[in-house]
């Protein structure tokens, strides 16, 4: 379940909670087991089995919940994953009430660095009978291993629909991260029978900026299917399957999947959506210099005196420091939109530099590798081959 | 008459206990800009480098460094002397003929977390190339967020037929991979896979990026 239908599913149980939905008050848990077939976005398809615990407690105006998933791959790498939220509801003022939520989630893949992400938000529901809509806003930080997180931000217009038994979900959001920039529109369609509940989520990324990382927050569109058969009691077979985006905010990479499973009512009474239980890789996050402040280094791989180039938009002046320069500051001239360039002798090698904005405080540009030095502050280091 | 007063001048050098060769050298490009109380102590680092054929152009880069950012004289002093230690170890790693380039480079790769013998390996696997590039391509990788010894691991993998450009290729796709959302040792094998897979000596490794497809692995 990416985080964009997370926050379809919670505008769905603010809903539900609006119109005294039958868990108020009630702890459900249930453990999913499954067999997936996964394709992440850069790796084969690899067979691999799921284990996906989950507890949810919902009272009036309050929902706490928590999701861990345990996924071994063929290759015996593992990814464990966990999410916790809570959210917490206003009593209702006519047809509006707000909803205050907050999330922390970490993941673990083979030997990779953790990630991690910790995100609150406020949103405003508008509710009518049979439909109602939200306008809200999110944002925290995202981070990766030992380095520093970035902060996201998220703004998203939600709208829903229910008669008899099928829900109709909508959402439009805009997310900032880092350089990133993207647009996800998504929808999802959700009919209970007496016997089989099914789900459909479609969703499109129609538009992004993501100058370097356009394969992370790529163009596209995507889709998956659910359904929930009860079996037994508390047992019930579940089914998924399609594909869904990158969430660069909470690191999820895109993957197209196919899963099959059982679901175990431990806890409480069934009521749980339906579960998806393929989980995602934790993502790296682009190890720029964390400092950078937008500013990107270039510096020409041939010829000499070589250009070296920076871009950072709307600055006034840009001066650059370091050992080519005998860590004198020299001025760049602007060049472009967003450019100011200079032409320095540099032979081929390994140098440490840094730049500065307007006057202000040296950073270790991205472009380059950022290193930390016994001055204090990042240093950038560039290989000038 | 002017033998005589050449004689007296080299006497009173011998008495002194001075040789001409050993006279401690003032460097220009330290006057003026560093603190008084690190100038002397950093002079005294260089002439002890000198003594030791190590450059000291790395040496005073780092000095110049702390100056240009008002660090404390004793700060310049211990950055200076780690990094105449580093250049050490380097240089017993690369040999005795060792460019200052490629001895700067060594030193970043062992602040990132290779070890001298490490780069004794790459040495040996590049005999007559320079290492520059390479040395400075496995710290990147390092800190791009691969495991150190991955990181090594592919860079001598490489390091038979790899050129310069080929290096700096890889750790450019490794890096992007990176950036799309690949784990970093991911990135790293599927690129490494592929390009050994698909390299020809002196060939660009990895490409264009995209011309040539990497080789997916398994998550």
């Amino acid at each position: 379940m990416t985080g964009r239908y997370r926050q379809v599913a919670a505008a769905t149980a603010v809903w539900l909670a609006s119109w005294g939905s039958p868990l108020a008050g009630q702890a459900v848990g249930t453990l999913g087991i499954g067999a997936s077939v996964v394709e992440y976005d850069g790796f084969l398809p690899s067979r691999a089995a799921v284990l996906a615990p989950a507890l949810r407690f919902d009272a009036a105006n309050v929902s706490l919940g928590a999701q861990a998933g345990w996924t071994v791959f063929e290759s015996g790498h593992h990814v464990f994953q966990g999410t916790a939220a809570a959210a917490w509801l206003s009593p209702p003022r006519g047809w509006w009430r707000v909803e205050l939520s907050g999330s922390a989630g970490a993941s673990k893949y083979a030997a990779e660095p953790g990630s991690g992400h910790a995100l609150g938000g406020a949103r405003v529901h508008f509710f009518g009978r049979q439909g109602g809509g939200s306008l809200g806003a999110t944002t925290g930080v995202s981070s990766e291993g030992a380095g520093l997180g970035r902060v996201p931000v998220e703004i998203s217009v939600a709208g829903w629909s229910v008669r008899n038994r099928v829900a109709l979900v909508g959402s439009v959001s805009a997310t900032w991260i880092g350089p990133d920039r993207y647009v996800d529109v998504l929808g999802a369609v959700r009919w209970s029978g007496a016997r089989v509940e099914l789900e459909a989520k479609a969703g499109a990324r129609p538009w992004t900026a993501s100058p370097v990382r356009v394969g992370d927050a790529h163009v596209g569109v995507f889709g998956e299917v659910s359904a929930l058969v009860p079996l037994a009691r508390r047992i019930a077979l579940t089914l998924s399957g399609g594909s869904y985006a990158s969430d660069p905010v909470r690191r999820v990479l895109a993957a197209k999947y196919f899963t099959a499973g059982l679901r175990l009512d431990l806890l409480g009474r069934s009521g749980l959506p339906i579960p998806s239980i393929a989980v995602a890789l934790a993502r790296a996050e682009r190890r720029v210099s964390a400092d950078a402040g937008g500013v990107q280094l270039e510096i020409a791989e041939s010829g000499n005196p070589r250009t070296v180039r920076v871009q950072v938009r709307g600055a006034q002046s840009v001066e650059l420091m370091g050992d080519f320069t005998d860590w004198a500051p020299v001025a760049l001239t602007r060049s472009g939109d967003g450019a100011w360039e200079i032409r320095l002798t540099v032979p081929p090698g390994v140098y440490r530099l840094n730049v500065r904005v307007d006057g202000g405080r040296w950073v270790a540009p991205a472009g380059t590798r950022l290193e930390r030095t016994e001055f204090g502050g990042p240093v950038g280091v560039v290989v000038v081959p | 008459m002017r033998l005589t007063c050449g004689v007296i001048v080299l006497a009173m050098a011998v008495l002194a206990g001075v040789r001409p060769g050993a006279l401690g050298a003032q460097e220009p490009r330290l006057a003026g800009r560093l603190p008084a109380a690190a100038r002397v102590r950093v002079d005294s680092i260089l002439d002890a480098a000198r003594a030791a054929g190590l450059p000291t152009e790395p040496l005073i880069d780092r000095a110049l460094e702390g100056a240009a950012k008002g660090a404390p004289a004793p700060l310049i002093v211990a950055a200076v002397a780690r990094l105449r230690g580093e250049l050490d170890v380097v240089r017993t790693a690369f040999g005795p003929a060792t460019s200052p380039a490629e001895l700067t480079a060594g030193a970043s790769a062992l602040r990132a977390g290779a070890l001298g013998t490490d780069l004794a390996r790459l040495r040996a696997l590049r005999p007559g190339q320079p290492l520059t590039v390479a040395a400075g391509v496995l710290a990147d990788l390092v800190a791009a967020g691969v495991p150190a010894d991955t990181a090594i691991g592919a860079v001598l993998a490489l390091a038979t037929d790899a050129a310069d450009a080929d290096y700096v290729a890889f750790r450019r796709n490794v890096q992007r991979d990176i950036a799309l959302g690949a784990s970093p040792a991911a990135a790293l094998g599927v690129r490494l896979q592929g390009d050994l897979a698909t390299a020809e000596p002196g060939s660009q490794v990895g490409g264009t990026g995209g011309v040539r497809g990497p080789r997916k692995q398994k998550p």
